[in-house]
């Protein structure tokens, strides 16, 4: 009876079809994602492991098994997520304070490592956590959004244990993203803009203190800065990063050196295959390519809106609103610290960057999109 | 507030409901106003600012990441551009520049298991000590490490195979350029040679270093982080450019038969200062031969090539052995008919003349007494030998070499008119040749300088010092109707697509004495040589003109020391070339430039021009003693054959009793001496041999009455109707046994010939 109402529930008669144009931008971005990790990652693999496809074939793998989550994701009613967001969370918040007692990789603590299946990292799933939390108690109390108690103050509580707890690991970047979607979910859920103000306050007050009470985040921060400002000024150390791929980046000129023919993946720009993956892209496939990529995801962020606007409920539309915004801007902001735009600090590039369990997640919630999308008002569909 | 959803009876989503919800049901407008809002500023915000970032970076100023991306990943190593060749004026390549490979190790980029194989393999494969490559190799924090400089094709692909097979890296070969000089000891003073990184020490390729230097080219090639070289990376490769060739005036085939006979007079009469040659086209100054020998193969210029001086140098040890080698190595490589000043002696007597006669002190036939001695200021002149001359006219002067003449005809000239032609022929300082290390200025008296006795020691040539090069470009004006050319070795200037640069025009200096005075020196060469001291480079059939000389080097230590030269001009009556030859201090039976250098001029002379093709002109005296040609007999009766040689001007000797004759020796077109005898066989027998007699210190007739005695035949060369001709070489030796009939070649010289 049980094993019956699952396949029910996946497989329901007369489901609608999915959203064609935001399957097909998942799926360009995906493919194009697949072929520029290959040309980007195929040097330091041989390099690193006498072996080019040391990171393309894990990626393939997860790629297949996340298309397959996808489907599977975008079958689901999304309405149960209302009954996993408490859990999930809880889960998230355990996950993070084990986390802190892994060893340390680079001077941090991000990765879970289990034995013989891979790493896991928490703050990916607190992000998914804490994006079907707010969506959850929003859709609950939408009309009261407006006062303090029910439209900020559950969500600060929410974000704030969040933040701690990776600000430990350090992890910097995700905390960035996790509140800036966090806002981006009040914002749409309705919290009063005057409590936008006054929080952008109160981070520049809490950066302020940080940085007085944690005073070994000082040099750390500075050294980020100046680098960031000059990256000339300490070629060899904190500006190196940077350096190389703007290099990279620069060396493309309008129409690229060709795909696989970029130099600064031979070892100068580090980790070509993850953060900076996006420089090695410009090297090879120019400005036009760049432009590309980015045009991509500003489709995908305007079609998941589009999606959002059309969904059956405000759970819908706020998962939509949620996922899409973390995806484009993750993406920005990769894109923004690879030009050196802002900073730089690590973040990965959504369907580019290796790293096999986050593309498996990033297309599963992709499939809850879709899964929106299903129920949805679809007109011309 | 709620954080929890109570409601069990969720909102039935399917089937799709008959009355569809409305399509935003749930959303309020200003969720929906908020939606937009949203992503109306992020996808500008995103866009906008990524795109003009981008558009900064990779359209705007590319090229400063790009050229600073480049310097980091770009290798640049420069290809050596080749250098100009070298050719002779018949186009015999006498330097040329080849392909090599240097190879060289980045111990840095060794893998360490490899290290100890490598040594040992690769100094097996490039021919040098494992040890040394070992000690390179341990340096794991070099970048660069020599291993082996030019090495040929060959080897380069060897070391590339074992790097390949045994998958060593941080080897690198390198493309190089290489001088070679193809035709080895040869024309040396003349090329010169040139250090490791191809720059000219010596010679032309000194002279015309930056001519013959060409363009390097480079080749830029990709490497990752860690310094090695992409595979599948594009490399750009500029193309070095070759320095531009030159086209000498000197014939190989001249610069051969002068190298050639210069050599066996250095060799035969113990030369032990060297012996200079040069052939110049006196009507244009171009050089057409020039030799100093000994001399050295310019592919290995630093080994000694005489193989005397090298056992010298390498019996010594240490410091002194260094410094001997370096002396040796300064000698070998000096041009000394350039760069070194000798003492003309009596060749010089021909600007004695020259100068009388043209400013009309002298007439050729003015006569002039010579004694026992000529006194000058209190100080006794003597002629050689102390011999008295008597009577003579100033053709005979010259022609018999008497210094006492010659120094009367000189107080006849007067000291300022001395010097002044000695200074129009050139004498005073550089002729200006493309050579290197020609001294700016000759040692001379200037008239202020010069008292009686100085301008007599100074009219027979003694007390003036000048170079070879100086005396054969003054000599070509005495004959050419004089004007003084400017002498040069390199004829035309070509760039690497072959394309003529510069050519070399002929260029007249001054003209030094008049046509007739150059016409009545013609005469005076001619007799010294048909009846003076100039004998020896009697050529039959061409008119030649010369003049001896056996100078005293005043300077030397050793007063017996003498430079035994002679300059001849060749056809006499249109002259086209002078021969030059000096020999710097002889040990023979004599010293003298009439009985040792002339017969190297004659030879030189001889082959050149009949090299040339120039036709030969025999007197009546020269066709007397004529060679005739050997009909062929083969299958003639014996004495049809017998009739048919008699025609001939020779005599036959029948072997064997056949009815015809089969064979016969010498064979048909040989040439033979009116009188020889050729054998006409008749039957299988087995030729007959003789035993070939001695001819050294016999006359002409003795020679061909010994030879003929033993069944032989002459052919001679050289002044053998002279009286006091003697044989002095013969093709054949003493001893050995040869078919009757055969032809012996004898050289005869007439050492009796006033010495000078």
């Amino acid at each position: 009876m049980r094993l019956r109402s699952v396949k029910e529930r996946l497989f329901p008669a007369g489901l609608p079809g999915m959203d064609l144009p935001f399957f097909l931008l998942v799926l360009t971005l995906l493919c194009f994602g697949l072929v520029m990790l290959y040309s980007a990652s195929c040097a330091v693999g041989e390099y690193r492991f006498q072996d080019p496809y040391t990171y393309i074939r894990p990626q393939l793998l997860f790629a297949v098994v996340g298309l397959a989550a996808l489907y599977l994701a975008s079958r689901l009613d999304y309405h149960i997520l209302h009954a996993w967001a408490w859990p999930l969370f809880g889960l998230s918040l355990v996950l993070l304070v084990v986390v802190l007692f892994m060893p340390e990789y680079n001077g941090c603590r991000r990765w879970i490592v289990i034995p013989g299946l891979g790493t896991l990292q928490p703050s990916e799933i607190a992000k998914f956590s804490v994006i079907v939390l707010f969506s959850h108690i929003i859709s609950l109390n939408h009309p009261r959004m407006k006062s303090f108690t029910v439209g900020v103050l559950p969500f600060a509580v929410i974000l704030g244990s969040v933040a701690v707890l990776m600000l430990l690991e350090p992890h910097l970047s995700g905390t960035l993203l996790i509140l800036a979607i966090g806002a981006v979910l009040m914002f749409v859920g309705g919290t009063g803009l005057r409590w936008f103000a006054l929080a952008g306050g109160g981070a520049l007050a809490a950066l302020a203190g940080a940085l007085i009470l944690l005073p070994d985040l000082v040099p750390y921060a500075a050294s980020r800065l100046s680098s960031w400002l000059d990256p000339f000024a300490d070629p060899l150390g904190a500006g190196h990063q940077t350096i190389q791929s703007l290099y990279a980046i620069g060396s493309g000129g309008a129409l690229g050196l060709g795909l696989g023919n970029s130099r600064q993946k031979h070892l100068y720009v580090p980790e070509p295959q993850n953060d900076f993956i996006f420089s090695i892209l410009c090297e090879e496939l120019g400005f036009v390519g760049a432009a590309l990529v980015i045009l991509l995801f500003v489709l995908l962020l305007t079609r998941g809106l589009v999606i959002a606007l059309r969904a059956a409920d405000k759970l819908g539309a706020l998962l939509t609103v949620g996922f899409t915004v973390q995806v484009v801007l993750q993406a920005a902001l990769n894109m923004a610290v690879v030009t050196n735009t802002i900073p730089n600090t690590g973040i990965s590039l959504p369907f580019f960057s290796s790293g096999g369990t986050s593309l498996m997640m990033l297309l599963g919630e992709m499939g809850l999109v879709l899964s929106v999308a299903r129920q949805g008002d679809q007109p011309g569909l | 507030m709620s954080f929890f959803h109570r409601d069990p009876a969720r909102p039935p989503r399917r089937p799709r409901p008959a009355a569809p919800p409305p399509a935003t049901a749930g959303q309020s407008a200003a969720m929906r106003l908020r939606v937009r809002l949203l992503a109306g500023t992020m996808a500008l915000t995103v866009a906008g600012v990524l795109l003009a970032r981008l558009a900064w970076l990779q359209l705007a100023d590319s090229s400063f990441y790009a050229a600073r991306a480049a310097r980091q990943q770009m290798r640049s190593a420069t290809v050596p551009a080749p250098r100009g060749d070298i050719y002779a004026a018949d186009g015999t390549l006498l330097a040329g520049s080849v392909t090599c490979w240097t190879i060289r190790a980045v111990p840095r980029e060794m893998q360490e298991e490899l290290l100890d194989a490598a040594a040992a393999d690769l100094a097996a494969i490039l021919n040098e000590d494992p040890a040394a490559f070992a000690e390179k190799f341990a340096d794991r924090k070099s970048n660069d490490a020599l291993l082996a400089r030019r090495v040929d094709r060959e080897t380069a692909d060897a070391v590339r195979d074992y790097c390949e097979s045994t998958g060593l890296t941080g080897i690198r070969i390198q493309q190089d350029t290489k001088r070679l000089y193809p035709e080895g000891d040869f024309a040396a003073s003349i090329l010169g040679f040139t250090n490791v990184d191809g720059d000219g020490l010596a010679g032309l390729e000194l002279k015309y270093n930056d001519t013959l230097t060409g363009v390097a080219g480079s080749v830029l090639t990709a490497r990752n982080a860690w310094g090695y070289d992409l595979e599948q990376a594009d490399s750009f490769y500029q193309a070095p450019v070759q320095g531009n060739s030159l086209t000498l005036t000197i014939d190989a085939n001249i610069q051969h038969y002068l190298e050639q006979h210069l050599s066996y007079a250095v060799q035969e009469h113990n030369v032990s200062a060297r012996a200079v040659g040069i052939v110049m086209d006196v009507n244009t100054g171009a050089i057409l031969a020039m030799a100093t020998k000994p001399d050295y193969d310019p592919n290995q210029p630093r080994l000694i090539a005489d193989e005397t001086t090298r056992a010298a140098v390498d019996a010594l040890t240490g410091e002194e052995r260094t410094a001997a080698l370096q002396l040796a190595q300064q000698t070998q490589w000096r041009n000394k008919a350039v760069s070194d000043l000798y003492e003309p002696g009596s060749v010089f007597k021909l600007i004695t003349a020259s100068a009388a006669l043209d400013c009309g002190v002298v007439q050729p036939l003015t006569q002039f007494t010579c004694g026992k001695s000529y006194k000058v200021s209190g100080i006794a002149f003597h002629c050689a030998n102390n011999k008295a001359h008597g009577l003579l006219t100033v053709q005979q002067a010259v022609a018999q070499s008497c210094n006492q003449s010659l120094i009367q005809i000189g107080q006849l000239l007067g000291k300022e008119r001395f010097y002044q032609y000695f200074e129009a022929f050139g004498l005073t300082g550089a002729t200006g040749i493309d050579l290197p290390a020609e001294p700016a200025r000759s040692e001379y008296y200037t008239p202020n300088r010069m008292g009686p006795v100085e301008l007599a020691s100074c009219s027979f040539g003694q007390s003036s010092k000048i170079t070879p090069l100086q005396m054969i470009t003054a000599v070509a004006a005495v004959v050419n109707g004089g004007k003084l050319m400017q002498p040069y070795v390199v004829a035309r200037v070509t760039d690497a697509a072959g394309n003529t640069v510069s050519e070399t025009q002929p260029q007249v200096r001054r003209q030094v004495i008049s046509k007739q005075t150059s016409a009545a020196m013609r005469e005076i060469l001619e007799l010294t040589v048909l009846e003076g001291g100039g004998k020896n480079a009697y050529v039959a059939g061409y008119r030649v003109g010369g003049k001896s000389g056996t100078s005293q080097k005043l300077d030397s230590e050793d007063e017996k020391a003498r430079i035994a030269s002679f300059v001849g001009v060749a056809p006499i009556d249109d002259p086209q070339i002078a021969v030059l030859i000096c020999l710097d201090e002889p040990h023979s039976f004599s010293t003298a430039g009439g009985s040792l250098s002339a017969p190297v001029v004659a030879q030189v002379i001889e082959d050149t021009l009949s090299y040339w093709g120039v036709p030969r002109v025999y007197t009546q005296e020269e066709l007397d003693a004529m060679q005739t040609t050997v009909p062929n007999l083969a299958g003639s009766a014996p004495d049809k054959a017998l009739e048919r040689l008699a025609n001939n001007g020779l005599t036959g000797k029948v072997v064997g009793n056949g009815q015809t004759v089969l064979r016969q020796y010498p064979e048909a077109g040989q040439s033979l001496l009116r009188g020889s005898t050729v054998l006409l066989y008749t039957t299988d027998a087995e030729p007959l041999s003789v035993t070939v007699p001695s001819l050294a210190g016999q006359s002409y007739d003795q020679a061909v009455a010994a030879l003929r005695a033993a069944g032989l035949n002459l052919c001679a060369e050289g002044p053998a109707w002279s009286a006091g001709a003697v044989a002095v070489s013969q093709s054949l030796t003493e001893g050995q046994s040869v078919p009757m009939g055969s032809v012996i070649t004898a050289r005869f010289c007439d050492y009796s010939a006033v010495d000078d």
